[in-house]
């Protein structure tokens, strides 16, 4: 005793470390409060925060309307959500409400989620009220896995101030002519302000273009990536030409001045045709609130229909949650036709689009500003997931591609060979650890 | 009179050289400096200010209202009140292992010993990422997944090869014959350790505790990967918050890398004496 | 006469005492070292993804690596070409910085605090206030280029000045801790030595040669070999500030590892992957130790 105490200072910090490390281990560190709040049951939600953190308007209406269950919703940021989720249902713990974009497939394909199959046949619920393409995503091996709440469409935005009543391109090559027309230059032969730009955002124009074409990513039997086909090559041959026509470097340049907020290319003014999603609208409103500007289909070429992707974001029940039935009812709310017509209309900002389809015939809905627009271009939508087990590697691999080809590096045909090999290789080895693990799991 | 014109002359290339000295340092300086005045004006400014040309280094009007909004959108006091925690555990877990581990090597004799100091080295020098994922399926098997136990409980068991080398070193610098008469009084070893050398080796130790301090206040990897309720984050984690889907809320963002700046900056400064000290004492030039 | 028997002379080997003491670290060799290094090893002969059990493919991962892996070799390169210019840069600048607050000028504390400012900043940070300076338009560097009338590059929009833009923020760091340590290093040789040169009529530069740096190696020795650790696992830059890009140029190995492993979740190949840079950095270790022999000197050893 005396000896430990004839240092004081190291005594104290002992004691001090000793103490937390004894509450660190004993306490399982639990900020589960208990499950029942006012006689309600809790039910955990994360959901992705972009740059605002509001909580979904959904969760608030869904826990006004009725009084037995409680959804208390926490956001995550936008950039770890995955690894997050992954953290967390390995660690255990997980919340009873995930919300995602994109395909369930990752997650699926892993045992991550708890199938909604009992619960649809249950309730007799119609899962066709989606759009196809959003049902396509949550599903995985004739199972469903999750709800799909909303969707967003890419349109063609383009800046009313800069082109007034020149009528939007219909097509592709109408959109070259424009876009000379409206680009300037300064006096150093700079660029100053882009018509378009086929490479800035999240989807390459190439893969409208190629889509339009009837492009299919992936053969019927989901074996096969089929990536070096003839649109997809007449696509990047197409944009290629378009920054050589407009100047690699010019394009460049201004892409890695551009940024978020204020300084996305749009947004500014530097840029007059650009394909985005819709809720783009929103973006407008916070940053450039003057701005007219319209939006219109995504060209496509002469005798085709415009197609769009859209993808759904999605609600999901992670394994180990503690409450699917609850979360059951949630589902059914957030997936119904009222309560996603009178949300989408209270909002006094641009929002995700429904999924329910009936939403789309209702008259008051289709009052709304560019709907008509965005119902039609929803027409022709497909998923963004063309090979679910080789999601990641597929977009990574062919944005790639697309700009090897852009800077000269490659040829499209050598680019889109490649980067098919590579999502093959990912394909495969996915496929082969599949029925490996299918056949040790009994 | 000639010397004086010498000693005037040179007297004034003295100053002039002082000066253009100062100079030097000076604009060195201010390059260092300037990334960090940025970041102290972006966090006053509007969010249109930031990226302009000409580059603006001062507000039209300081928005000394980023900072209120920049510590409500995330949960700063338990975000604060988990860094430091986390931060001061990991400092007393380091401090007491690396000097109790440094013992065994600097001042007691055993044939094993400088074999096993030379393992110790060794594992510095593995890359982090080769125990990263089965150490992350061992964090899981034992439940600590998102939990602190992963980014507090490694220190107490050594601290870092670095930490006890630079323990190892002081102690070397403390002279045997302070061991030996505590031992000829009866003192058993871990009293010399505990009451005699401990004691001796402040700058040591404080030196220990800024780096290790340093390293897990604004550690951003560690709480990324380990971490995933929300009320368990960190400051430093707090920060991606602020890089949302549609882009990065610039201003909001500096206004909390200031905030979280200052705890450092003011035990830096309170501490910078000791740190020099502490190293030049530890003799690492042999 | 105390109980000298309880004290035991110092020719008796102290084994037991030796192992408790340093058993905390022992332990943790065991729990967090010697235990992962092995599973990992293990896991990089599997496919595996944590949620699932893992399938045992031999060496199909190291061969998919070196043959069939777009970016494999790519991240390497890329590695290396950054640690090839960021280690000799920030040796040299800390260096450089240590010699110039080495004087017992007034005030010289208040420069020693302000170059190690920059070590004081949170790695987000950090990223985020470079990614302002170098963006093209609007940077604070591109725009003191076009004030003196030259245009700058696109830094991290470039394929050509993406990586050397990450080892120029890197320097920012210069004064950070290595600095200190060179410092007190320098403060540590004996001025008697400079002035017996100064005798025999030395110069600057010679004095630095044959007695500075000498007189310093074991310390430079030191930074050098954490120093290429350190720079092979170069992370968070690319991860907040270009995502690898643009076309890879950024990927860094650590970073095509990080996408393997966290987003991909093919942790076997990650694994793999580790334990290539582990090797690979045993190897680069070993060798510097070898060299060291050829310029770092141990006074009284």
């Amino acid at each position: 005793m005396r000896t430990f105490f004839s240092n004081p200072f190291a005594a104290l910090l002992l004691i001090v470390g000793g103490g937390g490390l004894i509450w660190l281990l004993i306490t399982p560190y639990a900020f589960r409060a208990s499950d029942v709040e006012d006689g309600r049951v809790k039910v955990t939600m994360w959901y992705m925060t972009g740059a605002k953190e509001e909580k979904p308007e959904v969760v608030k209406a869904f826990n006004e309307s009725q009084d037995s269950i409680l959804i208390v919703a926490s956001a995550i940021p936008w950039r770890e959500h995955e690894r997050k989720i992954l953290t967390t249902i390995l660690g255990g713990g997980p919340p009873d409400i995930i919300s995602q974009v994109g395909s369930v497939a990752k997650w699926a394909t892993r045992g991550a989620l708890i199938p909604l199959n009992e619960f649809i046949e249950e309730d007799s619920f119609d899962i066709s009220v989606f759009f196809p393409a959003l049902v396509q995503e949550m599903s995985y091996e004739d199972k469903i896995y999750g709800i799909p709440t909303a969707t967003a469409c890419y349109c063609l935005f383009y800046n009313k101030d800069i082109v007034g009543d020149t009528p939007p391109p219909r097509t592709w090559n109408e959109l070259v002519t424009l876009s000379e027309r409206f680009s300037t230059y300064d006096s150093h032969g700079r660029m100053t302000k882009a018509g378009f730009i086929p490479n800035y955002g999240n989807f390459p124009a190439a893969m409208f273009y190629s889509l339009e074409l009837g492009a299919e990513f992936l053969s019927e039997d989901g074996k096969r990536v089929k990536l070096c086909t003839p649109p997809v090559i007449e696509s990047l041959e197409w944009t290629v030409n378009f920054y050589e026509k407009f100047g690699l470097r010019n394009l460049s340049a201004l892409v890695a001045s551009f940024s978020t907020g204020e300084q996305h290319g749009f947004i500014k003014g530097d840029v007059v045709y650009a394909i985005l999603d819709n809720t783009f609208g929103d973006q407008i409103r916070m940053y450039a609130p003057e701005m007219n500007y319209g939006v219109a289909l995504i060209p496509t070429h002469p005798g085709s229909e415009s197609v769009t992707s859209a993808g759904a974001w999605w609600f999901a029940i992670p394994k180990g949650a503690k409450h699917p039935e609850e979360v059951w009812e949630f589902f059914k709310f957030v997936s119904s036709k009222d309560a996603q017509l009178t949300l989408f209309l209270e909002e006094k900002e641009e929002k995700l689009l429904p999924s329910n389809r009936l939403v789309y015939k209702d008259s008051t809905f289709l009052k709304y500003p560019n709907i008509r627009i965005y119902k039609k271009q929803m027409e022709n939508a497909t998923s963004p997931t063309f090979t679910p087990f080789a999601h990641d590697a597929f977009w990574r691999e062919y944005t790639n591609a697309v700009e090897k080809v852009i800077h000269n590096i490659a040829s499209p045909e050598d680019a889109l060979r490649e980067a098919e090999k590579n999502i093959q290789n990912e394909l495969d080895k996915a496929m082969i650890y599949d029925e490996y693990v299918k056949k040790h799991i009994k | 009179m000639q010397e004086d014109n010498n000693f005037m002359s040179n007297n004034a290339k003295k100053i002039a050289g002082k000066a253009s000295l100062y100079l030097i340092y000076t604009f060195i300086g201010l390059i260092f400096f300037l990334p960090f005045l940025w970041m102290l004006s972006t966090s006053l400014k509007a969010g249109g200010e930031i990226f302009v040309y000409p580059p603006k280094f001062i507000p039209t009007e300081p928005r000394w209202e980023n900072y209120v909004k920049a510590v409500r959108a995330i949960p700063f006091l338990i975000y604060f009140r988990n860094s430091v925690f986390i931060t001061v555990m990991a400092i007393i877990g380091t401090v007491l292992s690396s000097s109790f581990v440094a013992y065994a090597f600097a001042k007691l004799k055993w044939r094993a010993r400088d074999k096993v100091f030379f393992i110790v080295l060794f594992t510095a020098m593995f890359p982090m990422q080769v125990t990263m994922i089965p150490v992350f399926i061992l964090y899981k098997n034992l439940g600590w997944l998102d939990s602190f136990k992963p980014l507090i409980i490694p220190y107490f068991f050594g601290g870092g090869a670095f930490n006890i080398f630079l323990m190892r070193q002081f102690f070397l610098t403390i002279p045997e014959s302070l061991s030996e008469a505590a031992r000829m009084d009866g003192c058993s070893d871990f009293g010399i350790y505990w009451s005699i050398l401990l004691p001796l080796t402040k700058p040591a130790m404080i030196t220990i505790a800024l780096f290790t301090f340093l390293l897990t206040w604004n550690d951003f990897m560690g709480p990324l990967i380990f971490l995933s309720t929300k009320e368990k984050g960190t400051l430093a984690l707090g920060l991606a918050m602020f890089v949302g889907q549609h882009g990065t809320e610039w201003h909001l963002l500096m206004a909390l890398s200031v905030l979280i700046l200052i705890p450092v900056v003011i035990i830096f400064i309170f501490c910078q004496r000791y740190f020099v000290e502490g190293i030049t004492m530890t003799g690492i030039k042999g | 006469m105390t109980n000298m028997s309880k004290n035991i002379s110092n020719k008796q080997d102290q084994t037991v005492l030796g192992i408790l003491f340093s058993s905390p670290w022992i332990i943790g060799f065991i729990l967090f070292f010697t235990y992962p290094i092995i599973s990992s090893l293990y896991y990089s002969f599997c496919h595996f993804d944590i949620f699932r059990p893992a399938q045992w493919i031999g060496l199909g991962n190291y061969k998919e690596l070196f043959t069939t892996d777009p970016y494999f070799w790519q991240s390497i390169w890329n590695t290396i070409f950054y640690v090839v210019l960021r280690v000799p840069l920030n040796i040299i600048g800390s260096l450089l910085l240590a010699m110039m607050v080495n004087r017992s000028l007034r005030g010289i504390t208040v420069y020693r605090t302000l170059y190690f400012f920059p070590s004081l900043v949170a790695g987000v940070s950090i990223s985020v206030i470079w990614m302002w300076m170098f963006n093209p338009q609007y940077g604070l560097i591109n725009s003191f280029l076009r004030g003196i009338g030259t245009e700058g590059p696109l830094w991290l929009g470039s394929i050509r000045w993406s990586k050397p833009s990450l080892v120029l923020m890197s320097l920012w760091g210069i004064g950070g801790g290595r600095m200190i340590l060179y410092l007190a290093a320098l403060q540590g040789v004996p001025k008697s030595l400079y002035e017996a040169a100064d005798v025999d009529g030395a110069t600057g530069w010679s004095k630095f040669v044959h007695i500075t740096i000498p007189m310093i190696s074991p310390v430079l020795f030191l930074t050098l070999i954490f120093e290429v650790i350190g720079s092979f696992q170069v992370f968070t830059e690319a991860y907040v500030m270009t995502g690898g890009g643009p076309l890879n140029s950024t990927l860094f190995y650590n970073l095509y590892l990080y996408l393997k492993a966290f987003v991909d979740f093919d942790m076997g190949y990650a694994c793999a992957m580790a334990w290539i840079l582990c090797i690979a950095m045993l190897a680069l270790t070993i060798l510097q130790f070898r060299l060291a022999r050829k310029w770092v000197f141990y006074a009284g050893r």
